[in-house]
């Protein structure tokens, strides 16, 4: 058997015998290549730095979606996120998936007659979620809203005041109206945030890529986007947490309000309804005919906001009917002669 | 013809150099990073006690206590002793904490039971104990009563599913002062110190003599529409 490669010419000496070879253009190559391979180096050298515990991890990278995943699979979820945010903020959170319950679906009614601003509601909502204090996340917007206009481009979420409420003005928190016909999820590229059966849209916050198309499709300003790594005091994370909710996010994800979801999904009141002070909040399920909810829903005056945008929301305002003979106390606006 | 195949020869390498100098600047701004981080100290910090869940105020139990000076006491143990009058306009030797400011319900005893100070007494005679007050308020606050009980008025906290742990619907004194039920202007917490998005006040909130919100305003000279807050 004849082998054909000793009958040819070495390729290195046929490279070094090519006339387009000369030690000019060598040098010229041999400088752009190893200046190429060093900005590369340069550029991933952060890499290096990091371990399993940090933003980028592999079994985070491999990790399926949460649809996707069998017990097994959240389990060493769970132990990755529990490692993780241990050696962050020194606490060992007890984090759980937690699903639905049947026959439930939430819904949220906000009192606007009762509403003042005092936007305990906002912090509080912070302090749950462990969102970001800087820069600062809030799922809650309270808009203070000038008389005569539902339209909240005329809200003013910025306001500072001595006293709350201004005596010409209305409250109007908005938060995610967890629709029925959701823009958000249908813009999601990836399935990165759907609908659950009890109503409440979710985000796996380890499938976003970020790219912030539900940002700009939900017409209630609801979600809000990680800009920058999220930093919390160790002192203030709540150990209570739950993968589709309240657990620290990262860089570069969306996040927005899911009803408290580790609350709400085991049976307990949202924790913006707990601190209101004033009684404006109510939530509950609606497939229950004695709930508040329900009986709000079937026998107050309920509007939604942005009706016509077609998405159904699950977040419902509602006015209290006024005694106009009996409110003419003009030093106490507020609550000052309801009958 | 030299020269020009000399700068044909030249140019490439530039294209080089200039990929190069990318490539490094890429890799440069990549490693460093821009760093947006916001120190936490610059926000201000809300206190625990400014968001406290559940009620803010502690209603009076069956039979009331009260705290005079130093001790506990039941209302018989001074009312007893006392001859009770029904004068409206005296003003308060006892209770001075009390600022009465209900509207027209502007007498003790509209409310208080004149005979046992330990109960409140009801229009149509009879009387409940403090721990049912809301049946004295419903008295009066028909509306807000029922809405009370089907759950759109009032605070309900604890657990919406009673199936899993207990509710708690709080009763009217548990966040109004019987004596002065209007709630207080109270300070906001702190605004958000995120960018600004869109209109910061709308054409709604700048006076407008055409406008039918504002022109009886200003045509009485009221000094309305100038509340847009410090902020502006």
């Amino acid at each position: 058997m004849q082998l054909p490669i000793m009958n040819q010419p070495s390729k290195t000496r046929d490279h070094a015998s090519r006339p387009g070879m000369t030690r000019r253009s060598f040098l010229r190559t041999g400088t752009a290549v190893t200046g190429a391979v060093a900005a590369i180096a340069a550029s991933l050298s952060p890499l290096r730095e990091l371990t399993d515990t940090d933003e980028f991890s592999v079994a985070r990278f491999l990790q399926k979606h949460y649809k996707e995943m069998d017990g097994q699979d959240m389990a060493s979820a769970l132990q990755r996120i529990s490692k993780q945010v241990e050696k962050r903020y020194d606490v060992r959170p007890d984090i759980r998936d937690i699903k639905p319950m049947d026959g439930v679906e939430f819904v949220y009614a906000l009192n606007l007659t009762r509403c003042i601003g005092c936007r305990k509601c906002v912090h509080a909502c912070v302090e749950e979620n462990n969102q970001s204090r800087s820069p600062e996340i809030q799922y809650i917007r309270v808009l203070e809203m000038p008389r005569g206009t539902t339209d909240i481009e005329q809200g003013n979420h910025h306001y500072e005041r001595a006293t709350v409420p201004s005596e010409d003005h209305y409250y109007m928190p908005i938060q995610c109206h967890q629709c029925a016909n959701p823009p958000c999820v249908k813009v999601c590229p990836v399935e990165a945030t759907w609908q659950e059966p009890d109503g409440i849209t979710v985000i796996d916050y380890d499938w976003c890529i970020g790219c912030r198309y539900c940002e700009a499709a939900c017409p209630y300003w609801a979600r809000r986007f990680n800009f920058s790594t999220p930093s919390i005091p160790k002192e203030k994370i709540n150990p209570d947490m739950s993968y589709l909710s309240n657990r620290p996010r990262e860089k570069g994800v969306m996040e927005k309000c899911h009803f408290c979801l580790h609350r709400t999904r085991q049976g307990k009141m949202p924790a913006c309804l707990e601190v209101c002070p004033t009684g404006a909040r109510k939530f509950g399920n609606v497939l229950d005919p004695n709930s508040e909810v329900r009986k709000i829903l079937e026998s107050k005056r309920v509007f939604v906001l942005k009706q016509e945008a077609g998405t159904l929301p699950r977040f419902f305002y509602y006015f209290d009917e006024r005694d106009p003979i009996n409110h003419t106390n003009p030093t106490n606006p507020v609550n000052g002669g309801d009958a | 013809m030299t020269q020009a195949s000399e700068k044909s020869k030249k140019a490439p390498f530039a294209g080089y150099l200039v990929g190069v100098g990318f490539l490094i600047t890429a890799g440069a701004i990549v490693s460093t990073g821009p760093s947006i981080d916001i120190p936490l100290s610059d926000l201000p910090q809300v206190r625990e006690e400014q968001i406290i869940p559940g009620a803010w105020r502690v209603a009076l139990s069956d039979p009331p206590m009260i705290n005079i000076g130093t001790l506990n006491q039941r209302c018989s143990d001074c009312h007893t002793l006392f001859e009770n009058k029904r004068d409206q306009n005296r003003p308060l030797t006892q209770h001075t904490h009390v600022h009465l400011n209900h509207g027209n319900n502007d007498a003790c005893l509209n409310c208080h039971d004149n005979d046992n100070r330990e109960k409140l007494t009801l229009r149509g005679g009879g009387t409940v104990g403090f721990d049912q007050a809301e049946q004295l308020c419903a008295q009066c606050h028909g509306p807000i009563y029922r809405d009370w009980q089907k759950g759109a008025h009032g605070k309900t906290i604890g657990y919406w599913n009673t199936d899993l742990g207990e509710q708690i619907k709080l009763k009217c004194s548990e966040c109004h002062d019987p004596h002065s039920p209007a709630y207080e202007p109270m300070p906001p917490l702190p605004g958000p110190h995120t960018l600004r998005m869109g209109k910061q006040h709308g054409a709604l909130d700048v006076i407008d003599e055409r406008n039918p919100l504002q022109s009886w305003r200003i045509k009485e000279g009221e000094d309305h529409g100038s509340g847009h807050g410090g902020d502006h």
